[in-house]
């Protein structure tokens, strides 16, 4: 076991935490440009995203944060799962999306089941239905080499139509509006605490997941099969591992949490599939898994700090009077700078937080 | 040859250069002269120094001390076009040649000649042409390098450094990608450029090639220089144990072989390489348990591929492989793994190792998901680790500890680690590419002897190997591969160089 | 199926080429600005964002400015930084060129997205000019084809051949390509590899800037966030498709934007196929393309590699 060690762990995350720092003055700045006060701004968002209590008609803060935080931390996982194996599933969206409609379709469209089958079935549909939509990518790498990071796309783009197709045509409910009819309620995910809370057992399925996530990844023979073939895909071509199964495998497997997280997010809080079931989470969950690394805890702590800020934003600008599209540049930043944390390192030299040598060597130095 | 005088011309000096890289003094205080129209050699084994010390004085890199003169006046070098601008020029040993463009499109690179906003590529290839004829070395100006042998590519590289006007050329290991004709062939061109007024340094760890090509001979030994000497002066025994610092057994004592039942037999095998031309064109071969078949042959007759149809890396077009009288179905690395066959790949990055991975994970890249090393679904890691501790230790693999990362370990010692691997599976057959490449000659004993070894205990060996010399002194039986096929046999006691050198040419 | 076959008979095929021809003029942008961008050796994703990022800031600055041109000339500086951010942090920074293209999509995505809610307006501007020019426009087949267009389809047109000329006959172009292939031969030539591949990646946003501006310069005179709607990955599959030779892209553009003509105009005859499935057309299209000729797509063999290689010489 390596031995643990302060330095270490700051070692491996002051990459992302000084992203975040960052990303938060440069958000700042842009307030104070626009005659907004940061402080005032930034209380807020934490106010809102912790520390606010509920009331009789309106969720705890904090318990709102983590009903936001569960599809971030499993689609990052998902995503995490595919950057292991040197693959880019940016097709955590559409997976979502496939996983939302089978889990409508088995919620609703399957009557007169016991709970205890019905919604472990409908979550298991959302799994097969993002697992297939991801399969195909893989299977199309694997067999033709085509890139996942289009193919993937291509394939969120053709879901959006799917859906949007489904819900308003076979699968319209009677009346106005187009949406599908509520599912079963033999087939809803329950909620952990009583209303006005809406945390649900989401976040225990999404617990468990990281679990499963790490124990794959670092104690099965699989996960290091996995591990192996994004780090060097010849030398695990020639120790004997079948790389296109491995390929179609880690996709599958990525897609099925998306649609996990899809199944969830319909099960627990929609309880029916509108047409316009845009979230955007598929695309901040890249950033989640980004600023994560590979390491579960560090997904989850960055799925919290997203589900903060999506839920903090509404009452910043309640209270503070910032628009919560700030939080779409804040977050945007964080990226660019998890992307490349060589821009931070520089960053935090020219702001005089001067770092030890040693770590500059690597980029000034040694260049021989 | 240029006759030196009685105070000869000093062509470049190089004084107390000093090179430091991470955890290695590459150059230390080397001092080294090269006089007008002489061809004085630099050998040593691979770590030496050699390339080091020419890359400074082709501007790399710069040296940590030291200073450069070119014809008594000191310069300063601090690239590779300050270098050219001084007459410099360096034929690499990976050539610097886009495969897809033209030989003008490459050579005039860096210096081209326009009209308006257009590429002219008519006046450099008239001058192009002009070279060649006044140096004797026949190249097409308009034929796209990937189009062009191996040899000719060389060419093209000293052809590009004489349109830079250079006076001083910097050969580094220019043949080991040649037959032993067309080495002879580069020695004529050579002598000529001599003639001319070139004044040459011959990179290289061939002690017969040195001995038969050079004035003078300058030995490197870890950074430093060990000494001067002639090739009147000096035998290949001496100049190697100037290389290593003790005697080197230069050939493997081994008894002769008993070859037993066949155990891999190859048959009317036909393999298409990347660009989809035919590299093996019907081979037919067998290697019995208890004997090393050597294959011989320049790099790029089809042996790469080759290997890679065997071992299951690359699926051949036609015809079969069998292990032990079993068919192996096609590009399926488990099935051969399984059956018995261990390969010591000829590109250890790509292939050998994951780098940034732990000593003791490589030691197991094959073997992970089943007993002893996982159970059911779970990783064993105290057996992994064992496993390792062992290993590097039968294997005497010089690392800090076994969770040290692959890429830490010297070249040598990372191809220890490849063959402990390789050789801690049931094994049947092995097969050794380029074994010795890129090694230092401890370790190159060592493997020698691990291979002897594997033959002794009665399994089948398959040596495929660019350095005839390695052939020659471990197999029993060599065949010749030029062109994709298996042009000859010989046996390994009584075969003769240049027999094999004609073979290797395609000349009967 | 019997209105399918009465549609294909009422069509107007020069009109549906030459309607083709306009809704490839995005597409073939990105597709040549991945061209120089991916010969140089920089895998280049983030066309998408770029041209999401022109989009927007053309009609802003063209607004602003009440001039399409000036709005063109903004969008493609806005495309052109962002493309320098692609390139510092691929380059200077040496992260993972696919990371870095789908991160800058998303930074662009958002930060078009926040302008937009945060600032938003009913104003519009002027399209750029459509041109057509008399006499030639009225020959037989190429006449409304390739003479009666919008300005930036002229452009696009122009820039096929341009780029041709550059890449394959100038020193620009054959540095350009040995840096892609081979960078260490370009390197001990004297050529210094990563500005060559710098410029080229801002080229690169500059065609993108081109490509962008035709949503809101030339199509409609408004913003909404997104509107690229992936053409810039349809680009990148196009040049794929063309084996990164600009002729060829243009060509391979067409095979997309055809059979989406061809479905608009089915629509017109009410043939009946739902729309949402007839709108997946060019994405399942990308699919099967990719599917069908990644095998035989030869890339620049240097890219994606940062140069030098292990930081060291």
């Amino acid at each position: 076991m390596k031995q643990f060690s302060i330095a270490r762990i700051w070692g491996s995350a002051w990459a992302p935490i000084g992203s975040v720092v960052l990303a938060l003055v440069i958000a700042g700045v842009m307030m104070a440009i626009t005659n907004s006060n940061p402080l005032d701004a930034y209380r807020a968002l934490f106010e809102g995203a912790f520390t606010r209590p509920g009331t009789d008609t309106r969720p705890t803060a904090f318990f709102e944060t983590l009903v936001s935080a569960t599809p971030f931390l499993v689609l990052a996982l998902g995503i995490s799962l595919s950057f292991a194996a040197g693959l880019f599933n940016i097709g955590a969206e559409g997976q979502l999306y496939m996983g939302a409609l089978a889990s409508t379709m088995a919620g609703f469209m399957l009557k007169g089941l016991p709970p205890i089958i019905h919604l472990p079935l409908a979550l298991l549909a959302g799994v097969l239905a993002g697992g297939l939509w991801a399969g195909i990518a893989g299977w199309l790498k694997a067999t033709r080499g085509a890139p996942e990071v289009v193919t993937t796309i291509m394939l969120n783009y053709i879901s959006y139509s799917v859906v949007n197709f489904m819900v308003n045509g076979p699968l319209r409910s009677t009346g106005s509006a187009p949406r599908t009819p509520d599912i079963e309620a033999s087939a809803v995910l329950p909620a952990l605490l009583a209303p006005p809370e809406r945390l649900h057992w989401g976040i225990a399925i999404a617990i468990v997941c990281a679990i499963g996530y790490w124990v794959l990844m670092k104690k099965t023979p699989l996960g290091l099969q996995i591990r192996l073939v994004g780090a060097n895909r010849e030398a695990a071509r020639y120790s004997g591992i079948n790389v296109n199964r491995t390929y179609f495998v880690a996709m599958a497997i990525s897609g099925g949490l998306c649609g996990l997280a899809g199944a969830i997010e319909v099960l627990a809080l929609y309880k029916f599939l509108p047409t316009e079931f845009t979230t955007g989470y598929g695309f901040d969950s890249i950033a989640v898994a980004l600023l994560g690394g590979s390491n579960p805890i560090g997904i989850a702590l960055a799925a919290i700090l997203f589900g903060a800020l999506a839920n903090g934003a509404t009452y910043m600008q309640f209270s503070a009077g910032v628009s919560n599209y700030i939080i779409s540049v804040l977050q945007a930043f964080i990226i660019v700078f998890v992307a490349a944390p060589g821009i931070v390192r520089d960053l935090f030299g020219w702001i005089r937080l001067r770092r030890k040598p040693a770590e500059g060597a690597e980029a000034a130095g040694a260049k021989s | 040859m240029t006759q030196p005088t009685d105070t000869p011309t000093i062509a470049m000096e190089m004084r107390g250069m000093t090179k430091r890289f991470p955890g290695v003094l590459a150059n230390d205080r080397i001092s080294f002269d090269l006089r007008l129209g002489e061809i004085h050699a630099l050998l040593g084994e691979n770590g030496a120094g050699k390339s080091t010390l020419m890359n400074l004085l082709y501007g790399l890199y710069p040296p940590d001390s030291g200073e450069i003169l070119l014809n008594g006046k000191a310069v300063r070098i601090d690239g590779p076009r300050d270098a050219i601008a001084l007459g410099i020029g360096m034929v690499h040993q990976h050539f610097m040649l886009v495969p897809p463009l033209t030989v003008t499109e490459n050579i005039m690179l860096g210096m081209e000649e326009t009209r308006g906003l257009l590429l002219d590529e008519i006046r450099p290839a008239a001058r192009i042409r002009d070279i060649a004829n006044r140096y004797g070395l026949e190249i097409d100006p308009d034929a796209k390098i990937k189009d062009l042998s191996v040899g000719l590519q060389q060419r093209v590289e000293i052809v590009k450094a004489l349109y830079r006007n250079a006076r001083v050329l910097v050969l580094d290991e220019p043949t080991a990608v040649l037959t032993p004709q067309e080495v002879d062939g580069l020695f004529v061109t050579l002598r000529t450029l001599v003639s001319q007024g070139v004044s040459i340094i011959f990179i290289s760890h061939k002690l017969k090639e040195v001995m038969a090509i050079a004035n003078r001979i300058t030995v490197l030994r870890q950074g430093k220089v060990v000494g001067s000497t002639t090739p009147a002066e000096a035998d290949e025994a001496k100049l190697a144990s100037m290389m290593v610092g003790r005697p080197v057994l230069l050939t493997v004592d081994k008894t002769p072989s008993k070859p037993a039942r066949v155990v891999l037999s190859v048959k009317n095998l036909r393999v298409l390489s990347d660009r989809r031309s035919v590299a093996v064109n019907g081979v037919s071969f067998d290697v019995r348990a208890g004997e090393i078949v050597g294959i011989a042959g320049v790099e790029g007759n089809g042996q790469s591929e080759l290997v890679e149809a065997i071992t299951g890396l690359r699926a051949p077009a036609s015809g079969s492989v069998s292990i032990d009288g079993v068919d192996m179905p096609h590009e399926n690395t488990r099935a051969a793994i399984m059956a018995g066959a261990s390969h010591i790949p000829e590109d250890r990055h790509k292939f050998g190792m994951v780098k940034d991975y732990p000593l003791s994970t490589n030691l197991v890249l094959s073997s992970f998901d089943r007993p002893p090393f996982a159970h059911g679904i779970f990783l064993d890691q105290t057996a992994i680790d064992e496993n390792a501790r062992k290993l590097v230790k039968e294997f005497d693999i010089r690392t800090p500890n076994e969770q040290t990362a692959m890429s830490s370990l010297s070249g040598g010692n990372q191809q220890k680690a490849v063959v402990a691997r390789e050789f801690s599976r049931p094994m049947k057959v092995l097969i050794a590419a380029q074994p010795t490449r890129g090694v230092d000659v401890g370790s190159i004993e060592f493997i020698h002897r691990r291979i002897v070894e594997a033959r002794d205990s009665g399994n089948a060996v398959l040596l495929v190997s660019a350095e005839l010399d390695e052939i020659m002194s471990l197999s029993d039986r060599i065949l010749v591969m030029f062109k994709g096929q298996i042009v000859g046999e010989r046996d390994g006691q009584t075969a003769g160089r240049s027999d094999i050198g004609l073979l290797m040419m395609g000349k009967a | 199926m019997e209105q399918l076959i009465a549609a294909l008979g009422q069509i107007d095929y020069i009109f549906l080429i030459a309607v083709a021809l306009r809704a490839a003029t995005p597409i073939v942008f990105a597709a040549l600005g991945g061209i120089f961008s991916e010969r140089s050796g920089i895998v280049n994703i983030a066309l998408e964002g770029m041209m999401l990022t022109s989009a927007y800031v053309s009609f802003r600055v063209a607004v602003l400015a009440q001039s399409p041109w000036i709005g063109l000339l903004g969008g493609i500086v806005a495309a052109m930084l962002v493309a320098a951010l692609h390139a510092v942090v691929s380059i200077r920074y040496r992260t993972n060129q696919v990371v870095s293209g789908t991160v800058i999509n998303i930074f662009a995505a958002g930060i078009t997205g926040y302008l937009y809610r945060a600032f938003p307006t009913t104003e519009s501007a002027d399209y750029l000019p459509a041109v057509s020019i008399a006499g030639l426009k009225d020959l037989p087949l190429v006449g409304p084809i390739l003479f009666d267009q919008g300005f930036l389809t002229y452009v696009m047109v122009l820039g096929v051949f341009v780029t041709w000329l550059v890449i394959f006959k100038t020193r620009w172009g054959l540095r350009t390509r040995a840096v892609g292939e081979l960078p260490r031969a370009a390197d001990t030539a004297g050529i210094n590899v990563n500005r060559m591949r710098f410029y080229n990646v801002l080229i690169s946003g500059a065609l993108a800037g081109l490509g962008g501006a035709f949503f809101t310069l030339q199509t409609v005179s408004s913003f909404t966030p997104n509107m690229t709607s992936g053409q810039g990955f349809i680009g990148l599959a196009a040049m794929i498709f063309a084996n990164w030779n600009p002729i060829s892209t243009l060509l391979a553009s067409l095979l997309f934007t055809i059979p989406q003509a061809l479905a608009g105009q089915f629509q017109l005859f009410n043939v009946p196929l739902p729309y949402q499935l007839i709108s997946t057309l060019p994405y399942v299209l990308t699919i099967v393309t990719l599917a069908g000729f990644m095998r035989r797509s030869t890339p620049p063999a240097a890219e994606g590699i940062p140069y030098p290689e292990d930081a060291r010489t």
